[in-house]
C-alpha cells in the first residue's frame, strides 16, 4: 500500500515560485495592503518617498539629501513591499496548487436518483448538483459519487484517494461506522443506496478546497492580538520619528545650524524601527500553520482549531492503534498440574492452527519460535476444526479421539465440569495473576484436562513511553481510553507510562470525562471515528474525527483525519505549537533587531548637529549615506532571509515551558540583537564600495 | 562596594517594612479583617453611613466611572480653591488667586498625583489652598492609584464574575486604614526632627545681616551698608539706586503633615518652591531618611499585597525583584556619574552646586533616583544641576513608565501591563495561547496592555513635540543647546509620567505649557486607569486555565531578565532618539 500525498514536498517549485512572484506585485494593489497595517505603514512610507523624489527632480529638496539616496530609499521600500507579498504569496501557493488539484477531481456527474426511496429501480438522472438534502440515490460500481451522503443500503469499496491520497480502497457500507460517503470519490464495486447529507457548494469536497486555498481564512484571535501588538508599536515608532522632527528644528534653532534634518531620514527611521520583519512574515506563518496541517492530511474547520492544538493539555487517547498495537499477541506458555510446557505449546498450536485471527497467528508463530513446532500440514491428522462461536466462546480441534479446546478461563471451566471432570486450581490462580497484570489469559485443555495457560498481552507500541514522558514534560497529560476492565487497563497504563486512563469507556463516561477536565481549565484533545463519538468531540477542544467515521463524527469535530490515524493528534500538537512559537520567535527577532539599526541610522542623522555623537556609530558605517541605506537594506533582505523559517516552523522539541523559552530567547533574541550589527556591517562595506565606484 | 554600603541603609528598611505592610494592604484586598479592624471599623461604617454608600460590588465600568467623578469633582474643587483663594480664608499672605491656566495646570497635576508645580508654594499659595486644596487631593489622588490596583487584582484573582469591588468603599478603607495612620506616625516622626507644623502663617524677622540688592533684586557682593543712613558702598565707592533689605520672611506652613503624605503617596508636591531642598520640609539627614523611607514604603509593600493577595507570593516577589534591579540599576549609575561629577579647569569639581551640604553628592543622587523611580518626583537637590548622565538616569526611570516601584498603585499596574506583554510574547515562544496567572490574553486584553504600557510614551512624546515647534517654548528654557533640549523633554517626561519633578530651570508658567502640560499629565494618568480597569473586568469574567509544566511561569529568572528586557526596550526605542538629542549630546559635547 504506496502512500501517494497529494502534494509534493519541494518547497520551491519552479512554477509554483513564479506564480508568487506574479502574485507579490498583484499584492500591491492599495487595498491587498490595508489588510497587513504594518506594512502599510511601509507602503505609504514608499509612496511618499517616490513623490519625494519627483519633487527633487524639479528641484524642491529635503534637507540635504540628495536626488539619487532618495531614489534608492524608494527603491529598497518597494522592495520591502514586495519581499513581504512574496512570502504571503509563497505560502499560498502550496495551497492554490493542493485546491486546483481538488478541483480537477470534480466534474459534472449524472446521478441516478431515487424516485421512491424504498424502491432503487425506480431511478431518475439528474445532474449531480440538482441534489437536494434528504434526496436518495443510486450508485454503481465505476461511478464517481456525486454528493456527501450517508449509505442507507448495500456495500462497495471505494476509491478515496481523491481526497485522501491514500490509494487503497476502503468499504462502505450501511449501518454502523463505516457509513459516510464523500461527494468527488469512486465506487470500484457493487453498489450503494446513499442519502444526501450536503448540497453541492456546502459539500466536503468544497469546504476542503476553501480550506486549503485559505479563501475563507480569518485571522484568529491570538494572530490580531499580536497584530494589536505590532500596529501599536508602529504608531509609537511613528509618534517617535514626528516628533523627532520637530526636537530637531527647534535643537537647530537652539544650535543655529540649518538644514538639519531630512524627511527621508525620518521615513527611513521610522521602516527601520516598526517591526516589519514579523509584520511581513505574519499571515505566511498562519497561512503555512495551516498548509503543514494539511500535508500531515489533516483538514482544520479554523485556524482556531490549530491553536487550540498548541495548547492542548490532556490528550484522550484510544488504546488501539495509539499505545498499543491493534491486537493482542501470545507472551507466553504456562503449564500447569505437572504438564510439560512443549506439551502446551503443542496444544496450543494446534488448537490455534485454524485460528486466523491475530491471536491466533500469534500462538502458532510463538510456539514456532520457542519450541521449533512447525506448523502442521492441516490435513495431515485428519484435524477437524472447531471454530469460535459465541455460544461456546471457544475454538479448538478434534480428531482421533482427542479433543483440544481454548478459550478464556470461565468458559472453559464450564466445558470441563459439564464433562464431568475437575478444573485445576492452580490454572485459577494463574489465571487471576495474569488477569491482574493486564493481560489476557486463555486456557487449554486436552481431553477436558487442563494442559496450561496462553498468555495474551497487549504489545505497547515502541517508543511510545518515551513519547509520553516527553508530553508530561511539556505539561501535557495522556489518558488512555479503552474498553477494557479496569485491571487489565491499569495495567497497560502502567506499561506505556500513560497519566491516567479510563476503562470500559462509554460514549457518555468519556463525554464526563472531557467535561471533567474542562471543569479543571484544561484544554482537551480526542479522536474519534463512530457516531456515538459525537457528543464527546462536540465537547472536546480539539476534536479530530477520523475520515473513515461517520458524518455526525465528522459534524462534531473540528478538525477530519483523513488518514484516519489514531496517533495523529500527536502530531496536530506539534504543529500547534510550532505555528505559536514562529510568530513569537520572529516578534521577538524582529523587535530585537531595532536596537542595531538605531546605532546605525541615530548617529548619521545628527551628523550635522552633534557631530560628537559619532561615537554612538559602534559598528563604525562609512557614511550617513551608507549607513541609513544599510539598515534599509538589511531590513528588506531579513524578510527574504526568514521566509523558510516562516514557512517550515521553528524547530520544535518536546521540553519544558522553560527549557524552550530559554532556547528561543537564546537564538530568536539574542542572535536577534546580534545578527543585523554584523549583516549591517558587512552590507555597510558593499554599499560603501559601491557608492565609491559611483 | 562604598558606594553599595552607603545606598542600602535607604533601601533596607522600606523593604524590610513593606512585608508586614503588603500582608496588612491584602487583607484590605481580600476584604479580610485586621489588627485595626476593631479600632477603626465603628468609624468606618459610620462614615458610610453619613456619605450614603451603597457597599454593592461594582463592575469595571461603574468602577471607573467612580474614579472618573471623583477626579472630575476633585478637579472642580481644586480649581476652585486656587483660582479664589484671596476670597477664602486663611491668607494671612494676602496672595491673589491663581491665574486660570495656571490654576488648571495645578489642578490637574494634583487630582493625576502628578505634583508638577509651575509656582513656588511660599509666594503663591493661601494655608488654605495648601491645606484644604493640595493636601487633601495628595490623600485622594494617592488613593485612587490604589484602589484601581486593587480592582486589578481582583479581577485577576476571581474568575467568572462581573464584579471587581467597590471603589467608593476601597477608597474609603484605604484612607482610614492605610494613608491616614501612616501620615499620621510619619508627621510626628518628622515633627520631631524640626519640620514646622503650625496655621500661623509666615513670620517676619530681622535678618542677622542686612543685605543690599539693585534694582533688579540681584544681591550685590562685596557691598558694605550703613544700615542707619541707608548708605552702600562697594570698595569705599557709594552705590545708588540700591534698596537695603534687613527683614526676612520665615515660610511656616503646615509642613510635617504636608511633607508626610507628599511623601508616602508618592505626591511629591512641595509646600516650598524648593521642596524638600529647604531645610523647613527636610531639616537634617534624620528627617532626610525618614522622607526616603515613606517614599519607598507603599510601592515596595504593594508588591507583596499582590503576591499575598493572589495567593501566589512568587509572583509578587518576581515583580518586586524586577522592580528591585530596575531601581539599583538607576542607583547604582548615577551616584557613580555624580561621584565623578563634571569638572571646570578654573573652578574644580562642579558635583556639589545645586546641591544641600547637608545632604551631599551621594544621598542626593539616591533621593533623586527614589524619588524619579516611584514618581513621587520631590525632590532635595536641583536636577538640573546634575550631570548629564545622571539627569538622564532620572530621565528614563520615569520615562520607563515608573515602573520601578512607581507611584503608588500605578506603578505596579503599570508594571503588570508591561507582564502582559512580556507574558505574551514569551508564552508565544513556548507554542502556548498567552494566559497569566491563568486568565487568556485575547485581542481585548492585548489592546488595553499595549495601552496601559504605552501611554506614557505616547503622552510625552506628544506633548514635547508639539512644545518643540512652539517658539514661546525657547523662552522658558535656562540653558541652550542639548542642555536647554534636556528641560524640555524632562518637563514633559515628569507630566506624562505622572512623576512633578522638574529640572528647575524650566519655566513651566506660561499659557500654553500650563495647558499642555495639563493635558499630558491627564493621558498619562487616566488612560492606563482606564485600560487596566477594562483588563481587570475582562480578567474576573475569565475561567482559569490549568498550569502544567507546559505552562510558561511568571516568577522565574528567565521572565524576570525577559521582563526587564521587554521594560528597557519599550523604553529605551521609544525615547532613544529624544535622549540622543538631550542629555546623551549634553553628555558627549561638555565632556
Amino acid at each position: 500500500m504506496e502512500k501517494k500525498k497529494m502534494i509534493n514536498n519541494s518547497m520551491f517549485d519552479k512554477s509554483m515560485l513564479l506564480r508568487a512572484v506574479k502574485d507579490s506585485f498583484i499584492k500591491l494593489s492599495p487595498k491587498d495592503e490595508l489588510k497587513n497595517p504594518v506594512m502599510f505603514l511601509v507602503y505609504v512610507s514608499a509612496l511618499l518617498t517616490t513623490i519625494l523624489f519627483v519633487f527633487s527632480l524639479f528641484g524642491i529638496k529635503d534637507g540635504i539629501v540628495t536626488a539619487a539616496f532618495i531614489l534608492c530609499v524608494a527603491i529598497i521600500l518597494w522592495a520591502t513591499c514586495l519581499f513581504s507579498n512574496f512570502a504571503e504569496a509563497v505560502a499560498e501557493g502550496r495551497g492554490k496548487a493542493q485546491a486546483d488539484s481538488l478541483r480537477a477531481t470534480r466534474k459534472e456527474v449524472i446521478a441516478h436518483k431515487l424516485i421512491d426511496k424504498n424502491d432503487k429501480n425506480q431511478i431518475e438522472s439528474i445532474e449531480g448538483t440538482l441534489l437536494k438534502k434528504g434526496d436518495y440515490f443510486l450508485v454503481e460500481a465505476n461511478e464517481q459519487i456525486p454528493a456527501d451522503g450517508e449509505v442507507v443500503e448495500g456495500a462497495a469499496s471505494v476509491d478515496e484517494s481523491a481526497i485522501t491520497g491514500e490509494s487503497a480502497p476502503v468499504i462502505r457500507e450501511a449501518g454502523g461506522d463505516r457509513s459516510a460517503v464523500t461527494g468527488g470519490t469512486t465506487i470500484l464495486s457493487d453498489w450503494l443506496v446513499i442519502k444526501v447529507t450536503q448540497e453541492a457548494g456546502n459539500s466536503f469536497l468544497d469546504k476542503m478546497i476553501g480550506m486549503v486555498e485559505g479563501a475563507n481564512r480569518k485571522k484568529t484571535p491570538n494572530e490580531v492580538a499580536l497584530e494589536i501588538l505590532l500596529v501599536a508599536l508602529s504608531l509609537i515608532f511613528l509618534l517617535v520619528t514626528a516628533s523627532l522632527y520637530t526636537y530637531t528644528s527647534m535643537t537647530s534653532v537652539l544650535l543655529g545650524v540649518k538644514d538639519s534634518i531630512s524627511v527621508v531620514w525620518l521615513i527611513a527611521l521610522l521602516v527601520c524601527l516598526a517591526p516589519t520583519t514579523i509584520g511581513a512574515l505574519l499571515s505566511a506563518i498562519g497561512i503555512a500553520g495551516m498548509s503543514r496541517l494539511n500535508r500531515a492530511n489533516v483538514l482544520a474547520m479554523s485556524g482556531r482549531a490549530i491553536e487550540a492544538a498548541g495548547d492542548v493539555d490532556v490528550l484522550l487517547l484510544d488504546k488501539t492503534g495509539t499505545i498499543t498495537l491493534g491486537n493482542r499477541r501470545a507472551a507466553e506458555f504456562i503449564p500447569v498440574d505437572g504438564h510439560e510446557i512443549s506439551e502446551v505449546a503443542d496444544v496450543a498450536q494446534l488448537a490455534s492452527l485454524a485460528d486466523e485471527t491475530p491471536e491466533g497467528r500469534s500462538i502458532v508463530i510463538l510456539a514456532k519460535n520457542q519450541f521449533g513446532l512447525r506448523e502442521r500440514k492441516i490435513n495431515e491428522k485428519h484435524l477437524e476444526f472447531i471454530p469460535f462461536t459465541a455460544q461456546t466462546k471457544m475454538s479448538g480441534v478434534n480428531y482421533a479421539n482427542v479433543e483440544i479446546r481454548k478459550g478464556a478461563a470461565a468458559n472453559i471451566e464450564k466445558y470441563v465440569k459439564e464433562n464431568n471432570h475437575q478444573y485445576s486450581k492452580e490454572c485459577q490462580n494463574i489465571v487471576e495473576k495474569i488477569s491482574k497484570k493486564g493481560g489476557t489469559p486463555l486456557v487449554v485443555t486436552k481431553n477436558y484436562e487442563i494442559y496450561g495457560i496462553i498468555y495474551l498481552k497487549d504489545i505497547i507500541k515502541k517508543g511510545v513511553k518515551e513519547k509520553f514522558a516527553d508530553l508530561r514534560k511539556m505539561g501535557i497529560q495522556t489518558i488512555m481510553i479503552t474498553g477494557d476492565n479496569p485491571i487489565t487497563a491499569a495495567a497497560i497504563a502502567a506499561e506505556a507510562g500513560v497519566d491516567d486512563f479510563l476503562a470500559q469507556a462509554t460514549p457518555e463516561s468519556k463525554l464526563e470525562t472531557i467535561k471533567e477536565f474542562q471543569k479543571k481549565g484544561h484544554l482537551v484533545a480526542m479522536t474519534g471515528d463512530g457516531t456515538n463519538d459525537a457528543p464527546a468531540l462536540a465537547q472536546a477542544d480539539v476534536a479530530v474525527a477520523m475520515n473513515s467515521g461517520t458524518q455526525a463524527a465528522k459534524e462534531a469535530g473540528n478538525m477530519v483525519d483523513l488518514d484516519s490515524s489514531p496517533t495523529k493528534l500527536l502530531e496536530i500538537v506539534k504543529i500547534g505549537k510550532q505555528l505559536l512559537m514562529t510568530r513569537g520567535s520572529l516578534t521577538t527577532f524582529s523587535i530585537a533587531n531595532d536596537i542595531s539599526k538605531y546605532f546605525a541610522i541615530i548617529p548619521a542623522i545628527f551628523m550635522n548637529l552633534y557631530p560628537r555623537l559619532q561615537v554612538l556609530n559602534i559598528m563604525h558605517l562609512s557614511s550617513p549615506t551608507s549607513a541609513i541605506l544599510s539598515a534599509l537594506i538589511f531590513n528588506a533582505l531579513i524578510i527574504v532571509a526568514l521566509i523558510p523559517l516562516a514557512l517550515k516552523g521553528v524547530k520544535y522539541r518536546e521540553v519544558t515551558a522553560k527549557k524552550l523559552l530559554n532556547h528561543n530567547l537564546l537564538i530568536y533574541g539574542l542572535g536577534g540583537i546580534i545578527i543585523p550589527f554584523i549583516a549591517i556591517k558587512l552590507i555597510d562595506m558593499i554599499v560603501a564600495s559601491l557608492l565609491g565606484i559611483v | 562596594m562604598n558606594i553599595i554600603v552607603q545606598i542600602l541603609p535607604y533601601v533596607i528598611l522600606p523593604f524590610i517594612l513593606a512585608i508586614p505592610l503588603g500582608l496588612y494592604m491584602s487583607k484590605l484586598v481580600d476584604g479580610e479583617k485586621n489588627f485595626m479592624t476593631k479600632v477603626i471599623s465603628p468609624f468606618e461604617n459610620k462614615v458610610y453611613k453619613w456619605l450614603k454608600i451603597n457597599q454593592k460590588e461594582m463592575n469595571w465600568k461603574k468602577y471607573l466611572s467612580s474614579v472618573l467623578s471623583l477626579s472630575v469633582m476633585s478637579f472642580i474643587v481644586l480649581f476652585l480653591i486656587l483660582k479664589f483663594q484671596d476670597l477664602l480664608p486663611m491668607n494671612s499672605n494676602h496672595f491673589t488667586g491663581m491665574s486660570w491656566t495656571l490654576a488648571f495646570n495645578t489642578a490637574i497635576s494634583f487630582v493625576t498625583n502628578t505634583d508638577w508645580q509651575s509656582y513656588s508654594g511660599e509666594t503663591t499659595l493661601s494655608n488654605f489652598s495648601q491645606i484644604a486644596g493640595l493636601t487633601v487631593q495628595n490623600f485622594v489622588s494617592a488613593a485612587v492609584g490604589i484602589a484601581v490596583l486593587f480592582a486589578l487584582i481582583r479581577g485577576l484573582k476571581r474568575s467568572s464574575v462581573n464584579v471587581i469591588g467597590n471603589f467608593w468603599k476601597d477608597f474609603i478603607r484605604i484612607q482610614l486604614y492605610v494613608l491616614i495612620p501612616l501620615s499620621l506616625v510619619t508627621s510626628v516622626i518628622l515633627i520631631a526632627t524640626g519640620v514646622p507644623q503650625t496655621f500661623s502663617g509666615s513670620k517676619t524677622v530681622d535678618l542677622v545681616q542686612p543685605v543690599a540688592v539693585n534694582d533688579n533684586g540681584v544681591p550685590i557682593t562685596n557691598a558694605k551698608i550703613n544700615v542707619k543712613t541707608k548708605a552702600v558702598t562697594v570698595n569705599g565707592k557709594k552705590i545708588n539706586n540700591v534698596s537695603i533689605i534687613t527683614k526676612e520672611e520665615l515660610p511656616l506652613y503646615a509642613q510635617a503633615s504636608q511633607v508626610a503624605i507628599k511623601q508616602l503617596g508618592s505626591n511629591g508636591g512641595g509646600v516650598l518652591g524648593t521642596n524638600s531642598a529647604h531645610p523647613y520640609e527636610n531639616p537634617s539627614p534624620l528627617s532626610n531618611f525618614i522622607e526616603m523611607t515613606a517614599m519607598m514604603l507603599i510601592p515596595a509593600a504593594l508588591c507583596f499585597t499582590f503576591g499575598f493577595s493572589i495567593k501566589r507570593r512568587r509572583e509578587g516577589i518576581a515583580i518586586f525583584i524586577t522592580m528591585t534591579i530596575l531601581l539599583t540599576f538607576g542607583l547604582v549609575v548615577s551616584v557613580l556619574m555624580e561621584q565623578k561629577g563634571f569638572s571646570l579647569a578654573h573652578i574644580g569639581n562642579l558635583n556639589m552646586e545645586g546641591k544641600e551640604i547637608r545632604n551631599g553628592v551621594t544621598i542626593s543622587s539616591i533621593w533623586s533616583v527614589f524619588a524619579t523611580a516611584t514618581g513621587t518626583g520631590s525632590v532635595n537637590a536641583s536636577l538640573d544641576s546634575f550631570s548629564a548622565f545622571a539627569g538622564m538616569i532620572f530621565m528614563i526611570l520615569i520615562q520607563l513608565g515608573e515602573v520601578a516601584f512607581g507611584g503608588v498603585g500605578s506603578g505596579l499596574y503599570g508594571m503588570l501591563g508591561f507582564v502582559i506583554l512580556t507574558v505574551f510574547i514569551a508564552s508565544l515562544m513556548v507554542g502556548r495561547t498567552p494566559t497569566y496567572l491563568g486568565k487568556k490574553i485575547g485581542p481585548k486584553e492585548m489592546r488595553m496592555a499595549v495601552l496601559a504600557c504605552l501611554a506614557t510614551p505616547l503622552a510625552i512624546l506628544l506633548g514635547s513635540g508639539i512644545a518643540a515647534t512652539l517658539k514661546s517654548t525657547l523662552g522658558s528654557l535656562t540653558n541652550s543647546g542639548a542642555h536647554g533640549f534636556s528641560e524640555l523633554l524632562y518637563a514633559f517626561s515628569s507630566a506624562g509620567g505622572n512623576n512633578g519633578s522638574s529640572f528647575s530651570g524650566f519655566n513651566g508658567n506660561t499659557e500654553i505649557l500650563n495647558i499642555l502640560l495639563g493635558l499630558v499629565m491627564i493621558i498619562g494618568r487616566f488612560l492606563p486607569i482606564f485600560a487596566v480597569l477594562v483588563i481587570a473586568g475582562s480578567m474576573a469574567k475569565q475561567k482559569v486555565s490549568a498550569e502544567t509544566s507546559g505552562t510558561l511561569s511568571t516568577s522565574n529568572i528567565t521572565f524576570i531578565v525577559l521582563l526587564i528586557l521587554v521594560i528597557l526596550i519599550i523604553g529605551v526605542l521609544s525615547f532613544f532618539p529624544a535622549l540622543s538629542l538631550g542629555p546623551i549630546a549634553d553628555f558627549l559635547t561638555r565632556r
